[in-house]
């Protein structure tokens, strides 16, 4: 009886956030014609993309009790050995890619290596790297460049960031794959399964033969390796490697992980789950810039939002237990 | 010595858990300056009736009488209030304090100007230590206490707290001899103020040593209460025991292979001590210890969760070298650890994904999961071991204890696992539910599956085990085939 009822919960859950997200668009269209206008729609799917992501890669990490908040700032550190390469050293497009993608999987591991072999909490280890990461954005733009914000013009990535697929930006299409991917890996692999098992119990799980240090690890890496991926977002998006370029990213991506059904306790979430927390997080901040909020107005709003949405959680939560 | 003045009265005390009647119209009396020996095996309702005088259990059925009042409704705070300490096998103080600080822990001692009188406190504890014959510094840290010095902080603290009733739950399981004799005149000092003493344990001589009166606890009933100079050591380990378990459980004569499982000379930290053994297919080898006799860290060391200092450990007589639960698995092992909702089960998660969940390996081919194939093998153990659940979707965290176990059983179960570990199999778990895990762990030897038990409940031992090894401080001390023993020779041997 009790398993009935937590599954219609989940049900109403997935049901209760599209109800949101329709209420939020319907508000939003009502209030301003221009929110519903193609042309905003495409921006706004646009910049979906990088917070979509950097949420997804958060994902199956957060399941599995990790967490990463300095991937923000391996953004900024991963634009700016980019532009350097290709601006000031010259290097071909696609190998200062893949290098700017390796950079920041590396980082991935370091954070996660550390993390698992210490036992230390994630959030104050990446809280470190945060730091230390800004800093080397910092030094590296200001060592070649003496400016912190490096142009970083191709054909190629203006290309990609501009031009549409059956009207659809092509960015989103980065999106849309991973969504693809990252849903398939949780609801259809063993190793999926793996990763709620860790998220569930990680004793329990390693009582069962789970190496679970190595699959955190593993998933430390894959969550650096997206953040490369949103690295290469972030510089087509905007043209420029910025060492403040990512520090804005993590409010709003961690909120929409956490509004999608993700725990801070691990267990729980999916691919799914969090795709609808980043429309919902994308919709309110953007309807709220279309109305000319002003952006102080919008920080305030989101740091709000964030508070609101782990204190429902947890409220939610209790009355389950009650029952 | 006892005065006639009764401390505290317990009557008619009635407790009821999901499945289990705890405690059944107990009654227990307490004198001043009496020192009270309470006996009685693992779930005989010991540790329920503390709860209960602690406040931390409800008081549903029956009285309680404290100095001639009746306390209706004992929370812990009214507990505390009427002179009721307990102290716990786990110890509860503050490590990185001082003694001093322990001692005052809640009531800071102040001087006029309202700052803390630290000097006034030095004072008072000292005189309580010494009170005790105890020369603990005050100013010591806790952490570099002994244990047994720490047991008399935690009684100096609760004298300052103005005790009049002190439960003791197996207070020397920890200690060393003179650490004990020093408990002791603890203890009888104490007496002597008039405090009122419940001591719980399992060493006989123990309770011959210091105990006034005993009250016997088996199955949730109270079954002797006698003063202790009237009876003798084996009048109370039959009370304890009571009715012979291994008529219930009958063990059927199962054919023994060879030798599957052998463990030579494993030792680990100080905990286990040069441990060798061996395990037949088809057999049940239980191990018997009292608390810290090393018998749950065999158990860890031997699955990989803790790692080995020396010793090897061998699968059909090839050597595996066990550094994690995987390698375990993989060598034909499966661990039903003590703690179910810890290290048992993923809580959160479903029945089916609970029983696969250590063999999500062979669930498809490739890296997919196929659920399909898991359904059907979920469904399978679901159905052989009677899971009482609406369905293999149900959480595992909404069942009962007993079904829970069977879940933890039929995870290895799934896994194929030929030599099964059992850590107190049956401990928390309602009547029908044991002997369901009986018949299963026979089911398994009749397949040729070696079983190694742990288990405190040496009823349980005789019933359906075929040699019984029994440990005492980390060594084995005995072993013995089970028929050629009983439990008089295992309970002596295991305490002595």
């Amino acid at each position: 009886m009790q398993q009935m009822k937590k599954k219609s919960f989940k049900i109403t859950d997935t049901y209760i956030l599209l109800i949101i997200l329709v209420v939020l668009v319907a508000f939003f269209s009502l209030v301003n014609r221009q929110f519903i206008a193609y042309n905003n729609i495409s921006t706004m799917l646009k910049n979906m993309v990088l917070t979509g992501v950097l949420a997804l890669g958060l994902t199956p990490l957060m399941i599995a009790r990790g967490l990463d908040i300095s991937f923000g700032n391996s953004i900024s550190l991963t634009s700016v050995i980019m532009a350097v390469l290709y601006t000031v050293f010259g290097l071909n497009l696609w190998l200062t890619l893949l290098i700017g993608i390796l950079v920041a999987a590396l980082i991935g591991f370091i954070n996660g290596l550390l993390i698992e072999k210490f036992n230390l909490i994630p959030i104050i280890l990446t809280l470190g790297t945060m730091a230390i990461l800004q800093a080397l954005a910092l030094v590296t733009a200001n060592t070649f460049t003496q400016t912190y914000s490096i142009l970083m013009l191709t054909d190629q990535l203006y290309y990609f960031s501009t031009r549409t697929f059956l009207k659809i930006p092509l960015p989103l299409y980065v999106l849309i794959v991973l969504i693809f991917i990252f849903w398939f890996v949780l609801t259809k692999t063993k190793f999926g399964r793996t990763i709620y098992l860790i998220g569930a119990n990680p004793k329990v799980a390693y009582l069962c033969g789970v190496k679970v240090k190595k699959v955190k690890i593993l998933l430390y890496i894959f969550m650096g390796f997206i953040t490369g991926i949103g690295g290469v977002l972030s510089v087509a998006l905007t043209g420029v490697g910025a060492s403040y370029q990512g520090a804005k990213l993590v409010l709003p991506t961690l909120s929409a992980v956490l509004l999608g059904g993700i725990s801070l306790m691990g267990g729980s979430g999916s691919a799914l789950g969090t795709l609808i927390g980043v429309l919902i997080v994308t919709v309110i901040f953007n309807g709220l810039s279309v109305l000319n909020v002003p952006s102080y107005y919008i920080q305030l709003f989101q740091g709000i939002a964030l508070i609101l949405i782990v204190a429902a959680y947890e409220i939610r939560n209790k009355k389950i237990q009650i029952i | 010595m006892p005065d006639n003045e009764i401390l505290m009265e317990m009557s008619g005390i009635t407790k009821n858990f999901p499945g289990v009647l705890a405690l059944d119209d107990v009654s227990v009396s307490l004198y001043k300056g009496e020192i009270l020996g309470l006996l009685g095996e693992n779930g005989a309702g010991k540790s329920t009736l503390i709860k209960i005088l602690s406040g931390a259990y409800m008081l549903e059925k029956g009285k309680i009488i404290i100095k001639g009042k009746e306390c209706k409704f004992l929370s812990p705070h009214e507990s505390l209030a009427a002179g009721i300490r307990v102290i716990y096998q786990e110890l509860t103080s503050f490590e990185p304090l001082t003694v001093l600080e322990n001692i005052f822990a809640g009531e800071v001692v102040t001087n006029k100007a309202g700052f803390v009188s630290w000097k006034e406190m030095a004072a008072k504890s000292k005189k309580i230590l010494s009170m005790l014959g105890s020369e603990i510094n005050p100013s010591e840290l806790m952490e570099n206490l002994s244990v047994g010095q720490k047991q008399i902080v935690e009684i100096a603290k609760a004298i300052h707290g103005n005790a009049k009733i002190i439960v003791m739950d197996e207070p020397t399981s920890a200690l060393d001899e003179k650490e004990v004799n020093t408990l002791y005149s603890v203890i009888r000092k104490l007496r002597e103020q008039g405090v009122g003493v419940i001591y719980i344990s399992h060493r006989m001589e123990e309770i011959f040593q210091i105990t006034d009166r005993v009250a016997v606890l088996r199955d949730g009933k109270k079954v002797g209460d006698i003063k202790t100079h009237e009876t003798n050591k084996f009048e109370l380990v039959n009370l304890i025991v009571g009715r012979e378990l291994s008529e219930q459980y009958p063990k059927r004569d199962i054919k023994k292979g060879k030798v599957i499982f052998e463990v030579k000379d494993l030792t680990y930290l100080n905990k286990v001590k040069n441990v060798s053994f061996n395990l037949r297919e088809g057999e049940i080898v239980a191990f018997f210890g009292l608390l810290g006799a090393g018998t749950h860290q065999l158990f860890s060391v031997i699955f990989g969760d803790k790692k080995a200092t020396s010793g090897e450990i061998y699968v059909d007589g090839r050597m595996i070298n066990v550094t994690n639960p995987n390698i375990a698995k993989k060598s034909g092992l499966g661990y039903i650890p003590i703690d179910r909702k810890e290290e048992g089960l993923a809580l959160v998660m479903d029945l089916k994904q609970n029983i696969t969940s250590a063999n999500i390996e062979e669930m498809g081919a490739g890296f997919i999961l196929n659920k399909r194939t898991e359904n059907e093998h979920a469904t399978k153990w679901f159905n052989t071991l009677n899971i009482k659940a609406p369905s293999i979707d149900t959480l595992a965290g909404s069942l009962s204890g007993g079904n829970q176990q069977k879940v933890v059983v039929a995870k290895w179960l799934e896994k194929n696992s030929r030599i099964l570990l059992m850590n107190e199999p049956t401990r928390g778990i309602d009547v029908g539910s044991k002997s369901e895990i009986y018949m299963i762990a026979e089911d398994l030897c009749e397949k040729g599956v070696g079983v190694l038990m742990v288990s405190s409940e040496l009823p349980e031992i005789l019933a359906i085990s075929d040699r019984v090894i029994v440990m005492r401080d980390g060594e084995i001390v005995g072993e013995f085939v089970t028929k050629d023993t009983d439990q008089e020779e295992l309970m002596h041997l295991a305490s002595a």
